[in-house]
């Protein structure tokens, strides 16, 4: 429990406050902003009518303005086996945790995802509750083991489902090859948040061992010897290397979260630019 | 001589599978490791996964081969011809000058000789009186040799004591188990009288001889009653020629009724191959190492336990009688007249052959090989742990056997090389006098024999007496005979071991010393600790392996 009231004493700050303004929403609303002046309908309220000016062109005008500026936030929780290595899993957890805190506590449209290769669930419109219990109560028992991501699918899931320009956080380890979100960040403001562990970015020579794939769930006897070790840590360098190219050219904001660093600094700078 | 490999205990190779179904269950019951980016894993490791899986499996596999003991068998055929005693008794009275009956018996008897290979013969000659030329000896060279210098009239010449010749023969059969033979030859009647025939016959009959009679010449002049009678008696066969060269026939017909049965038995000498198969395993387990990073304290321990077993010595605290048998001793007695010195009570030769006897009644099973000399060396008994017969030919060994006043160290070096493989040589002498042992030391330091040398006799020295008489040199002194210094000289330059005579020193504590030495580089029948080291070795090996090692 310490660790969660250490949370969300700093989420206190307000985390989005910094993206407002340039989240004006097209849609007319109930906001303050003034828009323009349209002849009355009954489907419009009484309470608008601008007296003054249907006075003078013997026409009842109301006021629109614009709508609230609420952001719509999307929380994608990539559910995939790797997270089960090591506190991946429960890192993961804690940045959702986090910002779904942020958003609640300050009244923005939060929408939480579920996603594996297909969505396993979606909380939409969540309002006054506390994100940081939610989110927890949700991936409680969340099972990783033998699932992994489809991007295209998760592409396509988005697109057809997000009707309004979002900030949406995928949150995963994003470990797969050749990711391809780019279609995502076109219509929304997109932000990967790998959830990663130093071990798994660099290993030494181990000689024999035996692994267990937490997405095949196969049982893999390999050995591991310092050139592999090289060559391994080699390539995960340069995969990650093309895949903040992509990120970098679809202006896809990104950063990678390690064990016991502290999330909201992280989340704040990242967001902040 | 064949040898073929072979695993004393198989069954211990069983704990091959039994390793891998522990490690199967050891490994289920730990879940593995979870490693999130397995696939860019299995991309990089090209490598083969078996090299430390074989490895592991030849490490396991030496070991356990370890275990099972093996061995490289060598048979060792040893053709124990169950020998007779033969007494030849040759007249040697004047009348076999006749016809050259004696030079033709000589030669015959020498080819029969020949024939006997696994028999011990003794030699009798009889005319005037008899007289054992040879007791019974296994050494035909020198029966040879012994025959040829034998001319007439060496025992007298007039008379024929044919029956004081079966009697001495019967004598000389005290003792034996085996079949006793004698051979008798006679052209004559017994003329003397000494003994009767009736004594004759009871003492033939007791000694439980078989008896073959070799008549030669003419009806009348043989006493052919007494001897048919002392064939039938004793289920040999009676002969009568007239003929000299029919002898050889005859001769040839008792080697055929005679001949002596061949025991063949197999002994198998074990030489252990354990500390190779170690090393074997060593070799891999390092090679794994390297390979496998395995737990590392583990590892160390089962390399030590394999040090362990390879450096931890065996155990032979009893060895048994049997293995004892691969023993080989040579005893050389000094017969040189120097022998006879009274400066040991009561004199060197009864001394002698009193700590001869005292070894004989402390050895477990050792074969122990005679040897007699002087000038020359000759084989009193070869190699056996019959110790009954070796002190019987002990006993035998009198004054009368003393014949030569000079002694040669070379010779016997010479001979006992020539008979024995055995390197495991106890020369009791005194020395003789020579001072100059070179020839000798250089012979032995050639063929590498490191004898126990039991020095007889004291510095003060003592006279010799020779049939009542003092020995005496050409001037007319009295000799006196003190222990030669050179002998001790021998010893340091040959590495030999030097034990100066005396009636407290036990020969058989220096003996064994030797026996141990021989036992431990013989590797044979010994007990191994290596079975507990191992089986340990093989339990931290499965710990070092299986454990698991987190990515």
């Amino acid at each position: 429990m310490d660790k969660n009231k250490l949370l969300q004493f700093k989420s206190n700050k307000r985390l989005f406050s910094k993206l407002q303004g340039e989240h004006k929403s097209l849609f007319s609303g109930s906001g303050v902003e003034f828009l323009e002046l349209r002849e009355y309908s009954t489907s419009n309220s009484a309470k608008h009518i601008n007296w003054k000016r249907s006075l003078n062109s013997n026409t009842p005008l109301v006021n629109i303005y614009t709508d609230e500026r609420e952001l719509n936030i999307t929380l994608v929780y990539l559910i995939s086996g790797s997270l089960e290595y090591k506190d991946k899993k429960e890192l993961a957890r804690d940045i959702l945790a986090t910002l779904s805190y942020s958003a609640t506590k300050f009244n923005e449209r939060l929408t939480i995802i579920l996603f594996s290769n297909k969505v396993e669930a979606i909380y939409s419109s969540l309002k006054a509750i506390n994100g940081f219990e939610f989110s927890y109560h949700i991936t409680n028992n969340l099972t990783h083991l033998g699932k992994s991501i489809d991007y295209n699918n998760l592409s396509f899931f988005l697109e057809s489902y997000l009707k309004e320009r979002s900030l949406i956080f995928l949150i995963g380890d994003f470990l797969d090859k050749n990711i391809d979100i780019k279609s995502i960040s076109l219509k929304n403001e997109l932000f990967a948040l790998l959830v990663r562990d130093k071990s798994e970015e660099s290993i030494n020579a181990k000689g024999e061992i035996e692994a267990k794939d937490p997405i095949s769930l196969k049982i893999e006897r390999l050995f591991i010897s310092r050139a592999s070790a090289k060559s391994y840590n080699n390539k995960f360098k340069e995969q990650d290397k093309s895949l903040f190219k992509e990120f970098n050219r679809y202006g896809i904001k990104y950063t990678k979260f390690y064990k016991s660093e502290d999330i909201l600094e992280k989340l704040k700078r990242l967001i902040s630019g | 001589m064949g040898s073929n490999f072979t695993l004393l205990y198989p069954y211990y190779l069983l704990l091959i599978p039994l390793y891998y179904a522990i490690k199967y269950f050891i490994k289920k019951r730990f879940s593995q490791d979870i490693f999130s980016n397995v696939k860019l894993l299995k991309e990089v490791s090209k490598q083969s996964f078996s090299i430390a899986k074989f490895l592991e499996f030849l490490t396991i596999f030496f070991i356990t081969i370890s275990l099972a003991t093996p061995v490289k068998k060598e048979f060792k055929v040893v053709t124990n011809q169950e020998g007779l005693s033969i007494a030849i008794a040759l007249d040697a009275s004047s009348s076999m000058q006749e016809q050259d009956r004696f030079k033709i018996a000589k030669e015959v008897i020498k080819k029969f000789l020949k024939e006997r290979k696994s028999d011990e013969i003794a030699l009798i000659l009889f005319a005037d009186n008899a007289y054992v030329a040879s007791p019974l000896t296994y050494d035909k060279k020198s029966l040879i040799k012994m025959l040829e210098y034998i001319k007439l009239g060496v025992a007298g010449s007039r008379e024929t004591a044919l029956n004081e010749a079966l009697y001495k023969s019967a004598k000389l059969f005290k003792n034996r188990n085996g079949k006793k033979i004698l051979i008798l030859l006679s052209d004559g009647i017994d003329s003397t009288n000494s003994i009767t025939k009736e004594q004759t016959l009871k003492e033939v009959k007791k000694a439980g001889l078989k008896i073959y009679t070799i008549a030669l010449g003419k009806k009348g002049d043989i006493d052919i009653n007494f001897l048919k009678k002392l064939a039938k008696n004793s289920g040999g066969r009676f002969y009568l020629t007239s003929e000299p060269k029919n002898l050889k026939s005859i001769y040839q017909q008792i080697d055929k009724l005679q001949k002596s049965k061949i025991v063949t038995t197999k002994t198998i000498q074990y030489k252990h191959l354990y500390k190779f198969t170690l090393t074997l395993a060593l070799i891999s387990l390092v090679a794994l190492l390297y390979f496998a990073r395995l737990s590392l304290l583990s590892t160390f321990i089962t390399i030590t336990l394999i040090l362990l077993a390879i450096f931890i010595p065996t155990t032979n605290k009893n060895i048994p009688t049997k293995d004892r048998a691969n023993i080989e001793l040579n005893i050389a007695l000094d017969l040189s007249q120097y022998m006879l010195s009274d400066d040991i009570y009561p004199n060197r030769l009864e001394f002698e052959k009193a700590k001869i006897l005292e070894l004989l009644n402390s050895l477990k099973g050792e074969k122990v090989a005679l040897y007699g000399f002087s000038d020359r060396a000759y084989l009193i008994s070869p190699a056996t742990n019959d110790y009954n017969r070796l002190k019987y030919a002990l006993k035998h060994i009198n004054i009368d056997s003393i014949d030569n006043k000079k002694l040669s160290l070379l010779n016997l070096l010479k001979g006992v090389n020539s008979t024995s493989k055995s390197k495991n040589l106890i020369i009791l002498s005194s020395g003789g006098v020579s001072k100059n042992l070179s020839s000798a030391i250089e012979f032995a330091n050639n063929i590498k024999i490191k004898p126990i040398i039991y020095a007889i006799g004291t510095k003060t020295g003592g006279a010799i007496k020779i049939n009542g008489k003092l020995l005496t040199n050409s001037s007319g002194d009295i000799e006196v005979i003190s222990l030669n210094s050179a002998l001790k000289e021998f010893a340091t330059k040959t590495g030999a071991k030097y034990i100066k005579a005396n009636s407290n020193n036990h020969l058989y504590s220096y003996i064994k010393k030797l026996e141990k030495s021989q036992i431990k580089t013989k590797n044979s029948n010994q007990k191994l600790n290596i079975y507990l080291p191992l089986i340990a070795s093989l339990a931290f090996l499965l710990i070092a392996t299986a454990k698991r090692r987190k990515i």
